[in-house]
């Protein structure tokens, strides 16, 4: 084994003049370090904090996908409601829309689903307009003329 | 010179094939024959009746029949008889609106088949005989011209 080589004074001072400097305290040789090792009773516990994954946003946030579902729903309607006017006759209007838009959004996921519960919003609205509930406001409404129905021959 | 015939008439809305009827209107040819068939020469606009509105259509394909009941058994004829019938033709595909007057009798647009060619109908006093049928052309729905003024005459030569 080497053996070690003693520095010299000025060398020593030198470097005692550096640590007085920096903080570091005096050099002390053969000084072991007490730690003092705190650890937690195993009777001590702590709810751990669930690590939480966030995901990341589709880029156009709620209302423009509302937005978007309309569009879906106002391009998709008419050729749904042509090929359901076959099964379900008189009643493909709002009600029968509004079964087919409701089966759509049981059985689907994402952009469909959302355009299929939009469509669900704006039959449901359509159907209330339809049943002319202005009486239960008390008047505050003002009334409609009643429409003509027409019968073609 | 033809003699007026007095007769009931009516507009009827039938299908195709005349199997679905709907009276639309009814006249008499005391309120549209004669004050009408002098106008406008000396007669007032205001005497012939206004057409009344109805909400029936008559679809494409389908027919607008005329009918008549005599006030007598009599015979008319479509070279002396005549009129003007104010309908809407109204486009399916954009919903543009037509005012149309369909031509009773031989002349101009001569619009109901069966009472144009010099056709002779017999009319009785009991039951409506039909005197002709214009055709709703495809593409398009007809109704009434409700307002319009209507003028029908019925006549023969003898």
């Amino acid at each position: 084994m080497a053996r070690k080589r003693k520095a010299s004074a000025a060398v020593r001072a030198r470097l005692k003049a550096l640590r007085r400097k920096h903080g570091l305290g005096e050099f002390k040789r053969n000084s072991p370090k007490s730690r003092t090792v705190r650890t937690r009773s195993s009777s001590f516990k702590v709810a751990r904090k669930k690590k939480v994954s966030r995901r990341k946003s589709g880029g156009f946030g709620v209302m423009g996908k509302a937005v978007i579902g309309g569009f879906i729903y106002g391009v998709a309607r008419q050729p749904i409601q042509n090929i359901t006017k076959n099964f379900l006759g008189g009643v493909s209007d709002e009600i029968g829309m509004l079964l087919v838009t409701g089966v759509i959004a049981n059985f689907t996921t994402g952009q469909i689903r959302n355009a299929a519960l939009i469509g669900m919003a704006i039959e449901a609205s359509t159907l209330a307009k339809n049943f002319n509930l202005g009486g239960l406001t008390g008047g505050l409404t003002t009334s409609s003329t009643p429409q003509l129905t027409t019968t073609v021959i | 010179m033809s003699a007026e015939e007095a007769a009931t008439w009516r507009i009827v809305f039938a299908d195709n094939e005349e199997n679905v009827n709907q009276v639309v209107a009814d006249f008499h040819t005391t309120q549209t024959g004669s004050a009408a068939l002098l106008y406008p020469a000396d007669q007032d606009a205001l005497a012939l009746p206004p057409m009344p509105s109805t909400g029936f259509w008559a679809g494409e394909q389908s027919k607008i029949v005329i009918q008549a009941k005599g006030d007598a058994a009599d015979t008319v004829e479509s070279e002396a008889s005549g009129g003007f019938i104010p309908i809407i033709l109204k486009h399916l595909k954009s919903g543009a609106i037509i005012h149309r007057k369909l031509r009773l009798g031989d002349l101009g647009t001569a619009d109901f088949t069966g009472f144009r060619s010099t056709d002779d109908i017999i009319l009785n006093t009991s039951t409506f005989v039909r005197l002709g049928a214009y055709t709703v052309p495809f593409g398009y729905m007809a109704t009434l011209d409700g307002g319009q003024p209507v003028h029908l005459f019925l006549g023969d030569d003898t």
